[in-house]
């Protein structure tokens, strides 16, 4: 072992000190054979006899060099690092194969590294919690009245009490609130969540202390406990923040912690202040009208217990508990799930499919740089020939090739990753925002391993085929016609052949799903929506219950409001009113006049918006029946209403909802219908519209509504006289940061989006490659019959007859790839299934589109080289051979 | 002429070198080569480069060590020597070729039945 060990070293020693020791081997030889020589001379032959002795009784000096070289090292190794430099000098001979070749590879694998850091960050690595694979999300989905998933209050206190699979369970809601009593008010995300949220987490407030268990009592919740980024900003970093009294929504709560900079709420949306849950245990029990929701419930799973055996328990636990006395029981069921999924299980199908997409260019890279490989051999074939018949074994050639792709490869895996340093801030910033991990996405050694990896499978796969092709010598042949013989290319171009029906399939397969991702895309974002969303901008106002305790009051200050936004420069109309496409959905149950009235639960539901006289205009939502609302329709006024159609046509179906009467409350009046208008897509943009009904907000009042301007400036320039609008009329008034209606849309449209640029963007990628390649391959091809051509020439065939040939040609291997390539997107496409909204996966207008389109651009590449081939002129080619 | 491949001989040259180097001390490859002609009374003719490829070997297990100098007729040379390493392993494989020798020479001398 020891002495395995010693020569290892010894061996090493060798490799390194390769030249010395070769020149010391060189000068011991010499001086052997020198003294051999005038011992010999001593003993009586001349010079000349004397020195072919020595050499003799020596033995072979060439051979015992070589023989001392191999044992004094490793020879493999040896001949690699020869390799290596005999490659570079081949590359550096040939700089503009090589710069083309590096590119496309550099391309390949930097979109590649790029995505993989993504889905590394994303899908891989842990959430930002200790053992954070241990913590379950659960939410119940309370199906006919809504598809939201919330917890009834009661269940998760049920769950609490009585689970066995879980260390703790935490609730809580999140809401928006604004910060008053120190200069300008300040909107805020809090979050009321229970006590045991923070030590389930494994988190430390970094100052102060957590919530105490008797806090979470409704009555004993006047605390609070600040994020980190709060504290900086509102608090100067203070430290006697403690024990400090803060204003929330005319609310005074104290100070009782700041928690850590890392810690990242476990919601979508960061959060900027915490209060307990504060919820009223003995009523909830009780299950009656006074049920409240959380929207969240958080677990830590014991040490031992499978998500599927949580799951199983809970289940058993939830087909105990008694329904809430308005609700039937059979439509709840319980979902539980990691945390990781409630993250990124919207995310996750995206990720994927631009993973496989990108390894698809990847191939088509790899076919590209195989095909610029080929065509190399050709003229390498001499080469080939002169050191095969120098002694090299064809495994030694196929080596050098090999060594050759490998240092391509390396060159492009450095482009590769420079690339993907640049790239990546792009493809963060088509992320939503709500996955965690991003904010410190590193490019790190997991990364650069996963560059190197892929570089270096490229390189087989790119560099296997041609280097067996082109360590093919015929020597005699190639030594004696000096490379330019038309012969022994048969399988050759059965190689190219497929290399190029190779491409086009996989373009194909490219083009087909990100064609289908990106019609889903558009027909999410612009088609459909039921309004025009162009030229409005929109800002969210909440207005506190405290000073607008009832509508006489909300509708007083709307009304005013109105009046001065509307006379601000830019201008051109302004509204009030709810937004699609809003987040949840239709919750509020209502009754019609003249029909059985059902308890609460079973009543019909329908999305409730207050809006302005002019909501209707601006979002150019048509007016299909009746009337549209008045400045008449005021308190004083009979109490209006208008409704979508999707609710005309679920509650009127057959007659006409004209002066019918609804209400959502029972202690309401009844409102007349007084007209029906266009659906708009209210509950998120993939799914169908839902049952709207509008009030006139001078009706009703609104503590919550979106003003709405439209004006050809942007956001950042109407903003400012926004805000000192309101400011004017109430200092206390918070108003959230102005958007356009197209951003929103943009947004709640993030994670098709991200598919669709993604996917849309490496299809025209793979469709620009597979052109390339084509086109390579055709020329090729086109070289390598010249003298075919020339002879068919010579022998009458019209140049339109060569053209013909060569399209005929390239039409085969187009065919060919179409085939296989539209029978691997049928299979494949099942994996971007959902990703796409109103087309279906096999969609026949697609790919009718792709196939044509692929087919185009593949015969237009083929022009330049049946065009050449058609300009042959056959007494040079013939005298050339 | 034939090389020297096989383990045996080229376990017997090793030695060799190994007891001339341990008899004469430092020596240069020419030198080892003669001095192998020499008390083999030129029964033994062998290829001289060999006789680099074991030094190379002693070499490499650290049996020998090496050093240039000066040869005789002023010219640069490398000398080799025994190490202790190497002069513990002469011990050893003297002992074991006596060992085999002499159960060789035992079953050559066994006769032949006829």
């Amino acid at each position: 072992m020891l002495a395995a060990l010693r020569l290892m070293v010894a061996r090493v020693r060798g490799l390194i000190g390769r030249r010395s020791a070769e020149d010391d081997v060189d000068q011991e030889i010499h001086l052997h054979l020198a003294m051999l020589t005038e011992r010999l001379m001593r003993q009586g032959m001349n010079e000349e006899e004397a020195q072919s002795a020595a050499r003799r009784q020596f033995g072979g000096v060439t051979a015992t060099k070589e023989e001392l070289r191999q044992r004094r090292s490793f020879p493999l190794i040896e001949a690699f690092l020869q390799d290596v430099r005999y490659a570079f000098r081949q590359l550096g001979k040939t700089p503009a194969f090589t710069a083309v070749a590096v590119s496309i590879l550099a391309l390949g694998v930097g979109t590649n590294t790029g995505i993989f850091s993504i889905v590394d960050a994303v899908l891989l690595r842990p959430l930002p919690y200790k053992d954070g694979a241990q913590l379950v999300w659960l939410g119940e989905v309370v199906k006919g009245d809504t598809t939201d998933e919330v917890t009834l209050t009661p269940d998760f206190l049920d769950w609490r009490a009585r689970n066995q699979a879980f260390t703790a369970m935490a609730a809580f809601n999140t809401t928006e609130r604004t910060l008053t009593g120190s200069g300008e008010p300040l909107p805020l995300s809090t979050a009321k969540a229970s006590a045991t949220l923070l030590p389930l987490l494994e988190v430390q407030p970094m100052l102060g202390r957590n919530f105490r268990s008797d806090e979470d009592q409704k009555g004993h919740d006047k605390v609070a406990i600040l994020s980190y980024g709060l504290w900086q900003q509102a608090f100067g970093a203070s430290q006697d923040v403690i024990g400090k009294s803060i204003r929330i929504d005319d609310q005074l709560l104290i100070v009782v912690g700041v928690l850590p900079r890392e810690f990242r709420f476990p919601s979508s949306e960061p959060v900027d202040l915490l209060t307990p849950l504060g919820k009223n245990e003995a009523v909830e029990s009780k299950r009656s009208e006074g049920t409240t929701i959380v929207r969240d419930v958080i677990a830590r799973l014991k040490p031992g217990v499978s998500l599927e055996q949580a799951r199983a328990e809970m289940e058993v636990i939830e087909s105990h508990l008694a329904p809430p006395s308005f609700m039937s029981a059979a439509r709840i069921t319980v979902s539980v799930i990691s945390l990781r999924e409630r993250f990124v299980g919207n995310v996750r199908a995206a990720l994927i499919a631009v993973l496989c997409a990108v390894a698809f260019v990847l191939l088509l890279a790899c076919a590209n740089v195989a095909n610029l490989l080929l065509s190399r051999a050709v003229t390498r074939q001499r080469e080939m020939a002169i050191r095969s018949a120098l002694g090299a074994s064809r495994w030694r050639l196929v080596m050098q090739l090999l060594v050759e792709s490998l240092m391509l490869a390396a060159l492009g895996c450095l482009g590769g990753l420079t690339l993907a340093f640049w790239t990546r801030g792009v493809f963060v910033s088509l992320l939503p925002k709500s996955i965690p991990g991003l904010e410190t996405l590193p490019l790190d050694l997991r990364v650069f391993a996963f560059a190197v990896a892929v570089a270096s499978v490229s390189a087989i796969v790119f560099g296997l085929g041609p280097a067996l092709s082109t360590a093919r010598p015929p020597v005699v042949e190639s030594l004696i016609s000096g490379g330019r013989s038309a012969t022994g290319g048969v399988q050759r171009q059965r190689w190219l052949n497929l290399l190029a029906s190779a491409q086009i399939a996989i373009a194909i397969v490219l083009l087909t799903g990100g064609g289908l991702v990106l019609e889903s895309f558009w027909k999410l974002r612009y088609r459909d929506l039921g309004f025009q969303p162009n030229h409005l901008l929109t800002a969210h106002m909440q207005l506190s219950r405290a000073r607008y305790p009832d509508s006489a009051k909300q509708i007083a200050f709307l009304d005013t409001l109105l009046d001065s936004v509307g006379n601000l420069p830019g201008v051109e109309g302004v509204g009030i009113g709810n937004l699609p496409p809003g987040e949840g959905h239709a919750t509020n149950g209502f009754g019609i006049e003249g029909r059985q009235q059902l308890p609460r639960g079973r009543r019909p539901v329908a999305q409730r918006y207050a809006v302005s006289v002019e909501y209707f205009r601006l979002l150019e939502i048509p007016l299909v029946e009746g009337r549209g609302f008045l400045e008449s329709d005021n308190a004083a006024a009979a109490p209006v209403a208008l409704i979508s159609e999707t609710f005309a046509r679920r509650n009127f179906p057959g007659e006409s909802s004209l002066g019918r009467r609804v209400r959502l409350e029972s202690a309401d009046a009844w409102r007349t219908i007084v007209g029906v208008v266009g659906d708009v897509k209210t509950a998120g943009l993939a799914a169908a519209p839902e049952a709207v009904i509008y009030f006139p907000y001078r009706q009703t009042g609104a503590n919550a509504v979106d003003v709405i301007l439209r004006s050809g400036l942007d956001p950042g320039a109407i903003a400012p006289g926004l805000r000192k609008t309101v400011a004017r009329l109430d200092p206390q008034q918070p108003v959230a940061e102005m958007s356009t209606m197209d951003r929103r849309l943009t947004e709640s449209a993030s994670r098709p989006r991200l598919a669709a640029v993604l996917l849309g963007s490496f299809a025209a990628l793979g469709l620009i490659l597979a052109t390339v390649g084509l086109y390579g391959v055709m020329s090729f091809l086109v070289r390598w019959r010249f003298r075919e051509i020339g002879i068919r020439l010579a022998i009458g065939a019209q140049p339109s007859d060569v053209t013909r040939m060569i399209f005929a040609h390239s039409f085969k291997v187009i065919l060919g790839g179409v085939v296989v390539g539209v029978c691997c997107s049928l299979w494949l496409n099942r994996l971007i299934q959902t990703l796409l909204y109103g087309v279906s996966a096999a969609d026949p207008l697609t790919f009718v589109l792709a196939t044509g389109f692929l087919c185009l651009v593949g015969l237009s590449a083929s022009y330049l080289p049946a065009r050449e081939a058609s300009g042959i002129d056959p007494i040079t080619t013939l005298r050339s051979e | 002429m034939p090389q020297i491949k096989s383990e045996v001989l080229q376990g017997t040259l090793d030695l060799m070198v190994l007891k001339t180097l341990a008899a004469i001390g430092p020596l240069h490859g020419y030198g080892v080569a003669r001095r192998i002609e020499q008390v083999s009374q030129e029964l033994l003719r062998l290829n001289e480069g060999t006789v680099y490829q074991s030094l190379l070997r002693l070499t490499q297990k650290a049996w020998i060590s090496s050093k240039w100098g000066v040869s005789e007729n002023n010219r640069r040379a490398r000398f080799y020597s025994i190490t202790s390493a190497g002069r513990k392993q002469l011990v050893r494989e003297t002992e074991s070729w006596g060992r085999i020798s002499g159960v060789v020479g035992r079953v050559l001398q066994l006769e032949d039945r006829s």
